[in-house]
C-alpha cells in the first residue's frame, strides 16, 4: 500500500532511503506486532476462506502442542475433535455460498483437540477480515479447562446439597431465606419458590423465636451452632423436632454475610428409640417374670405336694378329734396354691415358657363361635359388633389363648364403657411392605389384621405406654391381675405377629394385631 | 437290667424330697440326687433304676444332659422330664426339646402329683 503512496517524481536516491526507511518502518511495526501477538494469553489463529492456517501465535503452540510451522498450511480441521472436525469444511462452504454465518462475531464454548488427540473445551471467538482482496477469519481462543472443572464442582457441590436427605437452608444474617433445598421442601413441607425471599421466622414456633436471635447473636461472632435440639414448623403447622447445625457463612474477603443452616428430623429417630426402649423393657420383665415363675413353680410344687400326702396319710390314719377341721384347712390351702399356679401360668404365656396348641385357624370362623363368649363379657350394656373381612386368609395360633385374649380385651372394653357402647371386632387381610402400613415391625408379607376396638373412655398416653407389662392394671387392687394384656401380647410375639394399640381420653380405644396369613401357595 | 427302683434328680431339696416321699408312699424303691453327676453316679449298671424322673434346669449338668447320656448308656430306663420353666432363653421349650432328646413324657411344675404317679407305673408297666 504504501508503494501506491510514493510520489513518482523523486530522485532515485531519495527514492532508495523513503523506500528502505517504509521498510525499515513496516519490519519495525511486523516485529512489534509479531511480538504483541506472541505474548497476549489467548490463542490466535487465522485461516483462510478454505480452513487453512495462515497464523499461529505461541499461545497456540503452547495449547495445541503443534508448532506453528506444523500448523500453518494444515487445514484448522486438525484441532478440532469430531463432530466439529467433520462439519467444518461444509460449514465454510455454506458461509461462501450463502453468506449465512453461525458463530462469527460471537463468541461460544466448544471443544478442540491437542496434538495428543486430548479433547480440551475453550472459549472461541471468530472474526471476519478482509485483507487486500483476501478474506480471512480469525479466532481468539480461550483454554477454559479450569473454568469448567471448578463450575462442574459447584455443580456437583450444588447437586450434593439438593439431594442431601438433612434439610440444607441458607438466610442472610438478617434472616431472609437465600436457598432451600429438596430435603427441606420435604421436611418442611414449603417448595423454594414459597419461602426464598422470606424470613426464617415462618419456620420457627413463637415460643422459639428468641432462640433464633440467640443463634444469630453466635453467628456474628463468626460461631457454628452444633446439634441444637429443637423444633420447628411445618408448613401444614405439625411441630417437629429437629437436630440443628448452624454455620457462618463468610465472603471471599472473610467477611459473615449469612448462615448455612442443616436440620435434620428427629421424629423418625425418637420414635424408634421408644420402640427399643419398649422392647428391651418387655423384655427385661420378660426375663425376670420367666425367674420368677420358674422359682414359684417349684415352691408350688412344693405346697400342693405336701398337701396330697397329708391328706393320702389321713386316709391311712385319720387324725384325732381336735384335728376334725384338718382336711378342710389342706383344702383351702390348696385352693390358694392352685390360684397361684393359674397365675404362674398366665405369666409363662407372656414369657414365652408355655408351649401353644397351634393349629390352622380361620378367625372368622373362630370369632363368630366366640360371639357367646365375648356377649357375656361386655355384659347387656355394650353392643358386639362383628365385621368379617372376605376371605379371610387362615393363621397359626392357639385358638384357646386367642379365645382368651379376645376375652380379656372384651372385659378391658366393657370396664372402659360403662355407660355402654360398642365393642367391635373387625378382620381383614392385609400385605405389608408395600409402605401401606410403615409403622408396623414386622417382615413384608401378607397378614390378617384383627381390630378390635371400644367406644370407651380411652387412655391417656402414661397408660397406654405400660398395658402389656405384668402387673400393670389400672383396676382397684384386688380387682386385676395385670397379666390379661401381657398375655395376649405374649401370644401374639409367640405367633410371629405384632400387638399396637391407637387410644385417647374419651376418644376410645382400638388394638390391631397383625397375624402372619398361612396360606399353602405362599409356603415354599 | 432294670429293677422298680425310680431315681428322682431335683436340685431343690424341698421339691426332691416331696416327689421322693409321695412316690415312696405308693410303695416304691426311690432313691434321689441334688444334681446331674450325682444322679448319673448313682446309675449302677448291673442294677439299673426303671424309672429317672429328672428337673431340668440345675447347675453343671443340666436335666437335658442327663437325659441324653442314660439314652446313650441306658436304652432300657424310662424317662420323665419335669420342669417349672426356664430361665435359659425366653424363645426356649425345654419340655419340648426332653422329649425330641427321648424323655418318655414330660410334665410342668407345678407338679400335678396325682397325674406324676399314674405316670410312673404306667412307664414302669
Amino acid at each position: 500500500m504504501w508503494r501506491e503512496g510514493l510520489p513518482l517524481a523523486m530522485s532515485e536516491n531519495d527514492r532508495e532511503s523513503k523506500l528502505r526507511a517504509a521498510r525499515e518502518d513496516a519490519q519495525h511495526y511486523q516485529s512489534r506486532l509479531e511480538s504483541i501477538l506472541d505474548n497476549i494469553v489467548d490463542g490466535l489463529v487465522t485461516i483462510d476462506e478454505f480452513g487453512r492456517i495462515q497464523s499461529f501465535n505461541k499461545a497456540c503452540e503452547k495449547m495445541f502442542g503443534y508448532t506453528a510451522s506444523e500448523a500453518i498450511g494444515q487445514n484448522i480441521k486438525m484441532l478440532m475433535p469430531t463432530p466439529y472436525a467433520e462439519n467444518h469444511d461444509q460449514y465454510l462452504q455454506n458461509y461462501r455460498e450463502t453468506g449465512r454465518e453461525k458463530i462469527i462475531g460471537i463468541g461460544r464454548e466448544v471443544e478442540a483437540r491437542r496434538k495428543d488427540g486430548t479433547v480440551f473445551p475453550i472459549d472461541l471467538a471468530v472474526a471476519e477480515l478482509q485483507i487486500g482482496d483476501q478474506r480471512l477469519f480469525s479466532g481468539i481462543i480461550r483454554d477454559i479447562t479450569e473454568k469448567k472443572k471448578s463450575e462442574q464442582f459447584v455443580g456437583l457441590l450444588a447437586a450434593i446439597v439438593q439431594s442431601s436427605e438433612d434439610a440444607i437452608i441458607s438466610k442472610s444474617l438478617d434472616g431472609v431465606i437465600t436457598s432451600w433445598n429438596a430435603g427441606a421442601e420435604k421436611l418442611f413441607g414449603y417448595a423454594a419458590e414459597e419461602v426464598i425471599g422470606r424470613h426464617i421466622s415462618m419456620i420457627i414456633p413463637e415460643d422459639r423465636l428468641p432462640e433464633e436471635d440467640s443463634i444469630i447473636r453466635q453467628l456474628r461472632q463468626g460461631k457454628r451452632v452444633d446439634h441444637y435440639d429443637t423444633v420447628r414448623r411445618r408448613k401444614d403447622g405439625a411441630d417437629i423436632r429437629v437436630s440443628l447445625t448452624v454455620s457462618p457463612i463468610f465472603d471471599p474477603s472473610g467477611r459473615i454475610i449469612g448462615a448455612s443452616k442443616m436440620a435434620r428430623d428427629l421424629t423418625e429417630r425418637l420414635l424408634q428409640d421408644e420402640r427399643m426402649r419398649q422392647t428391651q423393657k418387655m423384655e427385661a420383665v420378660g426375663q425376670l417374670t420367666s425367674g420368677v415363675a420358674h422359682d414359684f413353680n417349684n415352691l408350688l410344687t412344693v405346697v400342693l405336694g405336701n398337701t396330697r400326702l397329708i391328706r393320702k396319710r389321713m386316709k391311712i390314719e385319720p387324725p384325732a378329734p381336735v384335728f376334725a377341721d384338718i382336711a378342710e384347712r389342706i383344702d383351702d390351702i390348696d385352693v390358694a396354691a392352685q390360684r397361684g399356679a393359674d397365675l404362674v401360668r398366665r405369666l409363662m404365656v407372656f414369657t414365652r415358657q408355655r408351649p401353644l396348641q397351634k393349629t390352622v385357624v380361620n378367625l372368622n370362623t373362630c370369632i363368630d363361635e366366640a360371639a357367646g363368649l365375648l356377649t357375656r363379657a361386655v355384659s347387656e350394656r355394650v353392643q358386639l359388633k362383628t365385621v368379617f373381612g372376605a376371605d379371610v386368609w387362615p393363621v397359626i395360633i392357639d385358638q384357646d389363648q386367642f379365645v382368651n385374649g379376645l376375652i380379656n380385651l372384651a372385659v378391658n372394653a366393657r370396664d372402659a364403657m360403662q355407660g355402654g357402647g360398642i365393642f367391635c371386632v373387625e378382620t381383614r387381610n392385609v400385605v405389608l411392605g408395600n409402605g401401606q402400613y410403615p409403622e408396623v415391625p414386622l417382615p413384608a408379607g401378607e397378614y390378617v389384621l384383627i381390630t378390635v376396638s371400644d367406644t370407651g373412655a380411652g387412655m391417656p398416653a402414661e397408660v397406654r405406654q405400660r398395658i402389656f407389662e405384668p402387673f400393670f392394671t389400672t383396676k382397684p387392687a384386688g380387682e386385676g391381675t395385670g397379666l390379661g394384656l401381657s398375655m395376649v401380647y405374649g401370644l401374639i410375639q409367640q405367633s410371629s405377629g405384632h400387638i399396637e394399640v391407637d387410644s385417647e381420653v374419651g376418644g376410645g380405644t382400638a388394638f390391631r394385631i397383625y397375624l402372619p396369613a398361612h396360606r399353602a401357595e405362599t409356603q415354599p | 437290667m432294670t429293677t422298680k427302683q425310680v431315681l428322682v434328680i431335683d436340685d431343690e431339696t424341698a421339691v426332691r424330697k416331696i416327689i421322693c416321699d409321695n412316690l415312696k408312699l405308693c410303695g416304691l424303691d426311690v432313691a434321689s440326687a441334688g444334681d446331674g453327676a450325682a444322679g448319673l453316679a448313682l446309675i449302677d449298671p448291673a442294677r439299673q433304676p426303671g424309672l429317672v424322673i429328672t428337673d431340668i434346669i440345675m447347675p453343671g449338668i443340666s436335666g437335658l444332659d442327663v437325659i441324653t447320656a442314660i439314652r446313650q448308656q441306658f436304652p432300657a430306663i424310662r424317662l420323665i422330664a419335669i420342669s417349672g420353666g426356664g430361665k435359659v432363653k425366653a424363645t426356649d421349650d425345654l419340655l419340648e426339646r426332653a422329649a425330641a432328646l427321648g424323655a418318655d413324657a414330660v410334665l410342668a411344675k407345678p407338679l400335678d402329683l396325682d397325674l406324676l404317679e399314674e405316670t410312673v407305673f404306667k412307664l414302669l408297666g
